[in-house]
């Protein structure tokens, strides 16, 4: 018998300001994996994920996390996530420890303890540093520590990669791959595509909005046997047609 | 109260704390700060007790007052605080839309609470018959401003256009202007001591004069502060689009405008001669408003080469105007105080007889 889908939804539709941006979007995400979401600027990445943690409302299709409909409930979808939020939403007034612990309060849970993630996001270094007086790759580390409070099962990464250094960037992959194996299901939109091909245990190539093409496990297998032509397959894919 | 609005009082709470830390760490900004706030409620103690004098309804005023506060207050959904909870990580608490309307109705309450006590106590003060009435009006100001705030704005704005739908976006120089720390401390000097100086010489002597120098000599003063043409702005302004009347407003003609206002503040509060303080008002905006305009259009004009004797001439009326204007004042000054000191040691000392 097959696991059940951490996450599902069926011809999903998000409109903004009347326009739709994300048209008929099904997807089926199957629990402890890394799945991916590769597209240019506008294709709409950001808003499937805001839409699928509650951000913004569901203009048409349903939405199941586990076996729980949870389309018409916002506040669920938010509640289930695990979400980085951008990191200009932070407080600058407050230091990330006490973010944190208030994050944490508010989820009824712990911050997070594991010694992989805090030397990878830096986070004994900036605990006691005012928001405001941060680097950008310092407050997206700060936003990426608030996905993984509570050990959520499913998380929510927006271009988790962006302003970070080297290794910080090497250390979060291989959080997330080993959150990925011991059965998280973490969804991120991706620019980078080196990531997508390397890390990614599935994805999806969004274009306008709509699935442009999927990638299975096995597709991604078998692109990593040459790197080269899948990575120019990628890039002939993701330009507009 | 539901356990989310806890940790958002809380949040608040944080906030709230960590910005004393840092004013704590500045103790001139602070005493700036709680100087503006004295010169402000003085100000409009005597606002009040001038409009009680006059059997005029002064709970009316406490309502209005209240209605804009709220108005101001009560978060809308483009607003920085709401933003932040909207886009960040205490979302789940308030995705709810009722009971986000509620926290942000109950936050609202709370902090135009010592607005509505400070009102409350002039109320006392001045007019306790009307304590009923007050109430009234407070309540309604409370509900009125928490309803116009929920309102949609009457136009939508452009999507293309995001500088347009940031409340005050033309104003945003003028803000990175007054923030500027070296301003704090002679600006609020100078708004503080303008209208008080002005009374305490009014009030003192029976001729107006020494009061009104006062008064014209301060407003230059802080015409001198906040309405230069900033160089580096205008140079910035050229390349953002917006035609050249736009950027003149954003550099020139907001600052002037705040300017005029706070001097005609300080002409109300000081309960100076209202023609003649305007006179003087009038002949200082008019040598500002030339002024600037002059700067503008020779110094910072579009025109890519400004030839030298335009520049020149600049210079010149700069330098009249610091070299003639600055001492005939200060003299002026001088000698009204010496006449002041005369006139008070005579009569001192011989004091007149009915």
């Amino acid at each position: 018998m097959a696991a059940q889908p951490a996450l599902r939804c069926e011809d999903l539709c998000v409109d903004i300001a009347g326009k739709r941006i994300v048209k008929s979007v099904s997807l089926s995400l199957a629990p402890g994996q890394w799945y991916g979401i590769l597209g240019v600027n506008g294709s709409g990445k950001t808003t499937l994920l805001n839409s699928l943690c509650g951000r913004l409302p569901v203009a048409q299709g349903r939405i199941w996390l586990g076996d729980e409909e949870v389309t018409a409930t916002p506040q669920r979808r938010a509640a289930l996530w695990g979400y980085a939020p951008p990191p200009d939403s932070l407080p600058p007034a407050l230091t990330p420890q006490v973010l944190l612990a208030l994050v944490a309060e508010s989820r009824q849970s712990q911050v997070p303890d594991d010694p992989a993630l805090l030397e990878a996001l830096d986070y004994h270094a900036l605990r006691h540093k005012m928001i405001g007086t941060l680097s950008a790759g310092q407050k997206q580390k700060i936003a990426l520590m608030c996905a993984f409070v509570g050990e959520p099962r499913r998380i929510i990464l927006d271009e988790p990669f962006n302003w970070l250094d080297p290794l910080a960037i090497y250390a979060l992959k291989n959080c997330l791959t080993q959150r990925a194996r011991e059965g998280a299901l973490i969804l991120t939109a991706l620019h980078d595509v080196s990531s997508f091909m390397t890390r990614c245990d599935a994805g999806v190539l969004l274009a306008d909005g709509e699935i442009k093409r999927g990638f299975s496990s096995d597709d991604l297998s078998e692109g990593r046997k040459d790197i080269a032509a899948f990575e120019h397959m990628l890039y002939a894919s993701l330009r507009p047609a | 109260m539901p356990p989310g609005f806890q940790i958002l009082l809380r949040l608040d709470q944080e906030r709230l704390l960590s910005r004393w830390r840092l004013w704590r760490r500045r103790p001139a900004d602070l005493l700036v700060a709680l100087a503006l706030l004295s010169g402000l409620l003085f100000g409009l103690f005597q606002f009040f007790s001038a409009q009680a004098h006059d059997n005029h309804p002064i709970w009316a005023y406490s309502a209005a007052l209240v209605y804009i506060a709220v108005r101001q207050l009560y978060p809308s959904a483009r607003s920085a605080y709401a933003q932040s909870l909207l886009r960040g990580p205490f979302f789940h608490l308030i995705s709810d839309p009722h009971q986000r309307r509620l926290w942000f109705a109950l936050r609202t309450a709370a902090l135009c609470l010592p607005l509505g006590l400070m009102l409350l106590g002039f109320q006392t003060v001045l007019a306790p018959r009307d304590l009923g009435l007050w109430g009234l009006g407070a309540v309604l100001g409370l509900g009125a401003g928490m309803l116009s705030a929920l309102m949609p704005p009457l136009f939508a704005a452009e999507a293309s256009a995001h500088a347009n739908r940031v409340p005050l976006a033309a104003l945003a120089p003028l803000w990175c202007r007054l923030r500027h720390k070296r301003l704090w401390l002679p600006g609020g000097l100078l708004i503080i001591g303008i209208p008080l100086a002005t009374h305490l010489a009014l009030s003192n002597n029976p001729e107006p004069q020494t009061g009104l120098g006062l008064f014209g000599i301060g407003s230059a003063l802080l015409a001198v502060l906040l309405c230069p043409v900033s160089g580096e702005l205008t140079q910035f302004m050229r390349w953002q689009p917006g035609t050249m009347v736009r950027t003149l407003t954003q550099t020139a003609l907001a600052p002037f405008v705040l300017w005029l206002g706070l001097c005609l503040l300080s002409l109300l509060i000081s309960g100076a001669p209202l023609k003649d303080g305007l006179m003087i008002l009038l002949a200082l905006g008019a040598a500002v408003g030339v002024l600037i305009l002059w700067t503008f259009l020779t110094r910072f004009s579009h025109t890519p080469a400004t030839a030298d004797w335009v520049l020149g001439i600049d210079l010149a009326v700069t330098a009249l105007l610091a070299v003639l204007a600055l001492p005939a004042a200060l003299l002026w000054l001088a000698v009204r105080l010496i006449l002041l000191m005369r006139r008070v040691r005579r009569e001192r000392w011989r004091p007149s007889q009915p």
